[in-house]
This record gives C-alpha cells, structure tokens and sequence, in this order.
C-alpha cells in the first residue's frame, strides 16, 4: 500500500497521501511530519462528512476536491476505505486523478491488498 | 469548501448547467473561473437571483459569463445569495441566452478562441464600410497583441459581444489573425508528448485515435500547434475517457502519467 501512496506522491504538487477506514482511522500514510497523525484522522474524519452527507443527494459521488487557500485536498472513495490526497493549490487534478485511478486499478488486482482492505473494514457512521 | 458538482465548460456549457441547476430547484452558488477572470451566478429555489463578475453585475452579467466557452465550473449548495441583481424571470435569461448561443455557433466558426490575437489588415476593405461608435472603440484597441478577452476586459464589455464585433470586422476583411502572437507566453506541449499520445491511443482505439484526438482538442479550444503544456493531463484524460475497457483505459493512463511526469 506503501508503494502505491509513494506513487502518487510522485505528482508534482502532492503534498503527501493516505488511507483511512471508513471511520476515519488512519490505515496508512505518507505525509510530512508536520502531519500528525491527529491532524490527518480530522481531515479523513471530515471528508467522510461530506461524503456522507452530500453522498445522499448525490448517489454515486465518488471523488471530492476541497479548495482551501494553501491547500487542495483530493479524495476519493473506494467503498472499503478512503483515499485522500493532499496537495499544493497548483496540482494539476487530471494528472493526479490519472495516478490514483493507475494505483487503485492496481489495488483492486492484488490478493493481499484486498485482504488488508476487509481485514480493516469498518461500516460508515 | 466543498464542491458538488465541478466540471469544464469545454464539456457543459454554462446554460445546460443552470438549466440541470433551475429544474432540480436547487439553492446555492456556481462558480465559474476562466483564467484568473471569475464569476458566480447565485441560485434560490432553481430561480436566478443574483450574478457578478468583475465589475458587471445582474442579468448583462449572467449572458457575459454564458459566453465563456472555456474554463471551469464548481455548484456548491445553500449559499445564499447575498443581494438580488437579477429580476428577469428564470426561463425569459435562458430564451435569451438560447440566442445567444446560436450566435455563438457561427462566430466559432469564424473565431478560434476568444484568446486568439487580431491585427488590423493593411490591404482593408475592399467596400465602404460604415462603423458603429462601439465598434470603432473595438477596432481602435487592436494593435497585434491584445486578445478578444484583453479588449473586452479594457473595455468592460461582454466576451459576447466583443465577439460579435470582431466576428463582423473580420468578415468586413478589416483584421487578420496574428499567429501565436499572444501564446509564445504560455508553454508549448512538445510534439513528442503528441507522438506518444497518438501512439498509446492509437494501441487501444485503433486507426480513429488521430481522429478523436483532433476532435478533443478542439472541443477544449485549443490547437495542436500551440497546445498549452498545462492542459496537457486534462486532453489524455478526456482522451481515455473514450476507452470503454477500464483495464484497457487504465494501461494508456499508466503509460501516459508515466510520459506526463517525464519518467
């Protein structure tokens, strides 16, 4: 999962990434350390609010882009868990999407990440 | 901030997204961005209250916001509108506009991009022609360099009708377009980005890959010529999205973040 999240560093702009469970623990992460992991359980715990809430109106919303002066946060749910990226305000979303779709795809083909997913599935609140 | 509904207006024009906006009655405010030029169009109910953008204001300001054929767009609901500019009835904007975008057609035709750069033409008119007050105020800020949006915005008028405008001072054989006068600023897609483009798509898609491409770039606006490296993502997106297979579609993508991110 490690590799997958270094891939998507890779993206100029990516500020760092992670993984929490549909609670909003964090499942894992790679982040700068100015990240704690506090800070990045209240970010997954907020964009699983809004996945929750606007989710209903919406059926099927599947990716969401938070625009924060600083910051853009990019995340997108992948039912088991959620994939948030976290990013300079320049990214380039297309370039960024392309990545973590090439790294889900991956994912949803590898036994023993599957396995980790439903090891670590929780329902949403 | 949260977005609900996001997108490209090369994708959905302005009047479809208010229109799928007023029949679902909903409340709130959609952004639109074009470059650094932005505008927001505040909705109550599926009624249109309240547009601004720049220094325009009211219902002038929603048919300038629906004559940008490119840029992005972003509805995020409940928000208030924070006056009432607009007093026209919802469905009257949306005949208008309807016009407008009719009109829109033809002077695409014409007009690459509101981008594109005009020169006065030194041969001129073979005809008398007889100018408007606004036209003539339109012709004098030609000069090689500013574009139909730098004029419009010199002068606060519409992108519309500064189009227009130029659409009939063109077709009068007054100006010429002055080639990548105004793009040299912006970074260029190198050819080889092209080439593997068209190469990777062509694997998946067959001989039509070319074909689709061409019709991609056109739709964002742009030509392949001076086609800006930073829409370089957004075109092999759109581009993959027309690979049906996901397992197909997922292997160009890799192949071109890989060519996208220079590895």
């Amino acid at each position: 999962m490690k590799n997958g999240l270094m891939e998507i560093n890779e993206t100029m702009g990516v500020w760092g990434s992670l993984i929490c469970d549909n609670q909003g623990a964090l499942l894992e992460d790679l982040t700068p350390p100015a990240l704690n992991k506090a800070t990045l359980e209240n970010v997954s715990r907020h964009v699983l609010d809004i996945i929750g809430t606007i989710g209903e109106d919406l059926a099927g919303l599947h990716e969401v882009v938070l625009h924060y002066k600083q910051r853009k946060v990019f995340a997108v749910d992948i039912q088991q868990a959620i994939l948030i990226v976290i990013c300079t305000p320049s990214v380039d979303i297309p370039l960024l999407r392309m990545s973590v779709n090439v790294v889900l795809a991956r994912w949803q083909s590898d036994p023993k990440i599957q396995k980790q997913f439903e090891k670590a599935f929780v329902e949403r609140v | 901030m949260v977005e609900v509904l996001r997108g490209n207006l090369a994708q959905l024009s302005l009047l479809d997204i208010l229109r799928m906006l007023s029949s679902g009655r909903r409340t709130g405010r959609l952004d639109v961005r074009q470059g650094m030029k932005t505008g927001e169009i505040y909705l109550h109910g599926g009624v249109i209250l309240h547009a601004a953008a720049g220094t325009q204001i009211g219902e002038s300001c929603i048919y300038a916001l629906m004559g940008w054929l490119e840029g992005e767009f972003s509805f995020t609901p409940d928000i208030p509108a924070p006056e009432r500019s607009i007093q026209t009835p919802t469905e009257q904007l949306f005949l208008v506009a309807a016009r407008q975008a009719e009109q829109w057609a033809d002077i695409k035709e014409v007009l690459s991009s509101t981008e594109a750069v005009f020169n006065i033409s030194p041969s001129g008119s073979t005809s008398t022609i007889s100018l408007k007050p606004i036209e003539w105020q339109v012709l004098a800020q030609v000069n090689g360099e500013r574009s139909i949006q730098d004029i419009a915005n010199l002068l606060e008028l519409g992108e519309f009708d500064v189009a227009k405008i130029f659409y009939s001072l063109i077709s009068a054989g007054l100006l010429y377009e002055v080639t990548g006068a105004k793009r040299t600023f912006r970074e260029i897609a190198p050819e080889s980005f092209f080439e593997h483009l068209t190469e990777n798509f062509n694997e998946v898609i067959g001989p039509i890959g070319p074909v689709i491409i061409e019709d991609e770039i056109k739709l964002m606006g742009e030509n392949r010529e001076a086609f800006p490296h930073a829409r370089a993502a957004e075109l092999v997106e759109r581009v993959s999205l027309e690979i049906t297979d996901s397992a197909k579609r997922t292997v160009f993508q890799k192949k071109m973040v890989q060519v996208l991110k220079g590895n």
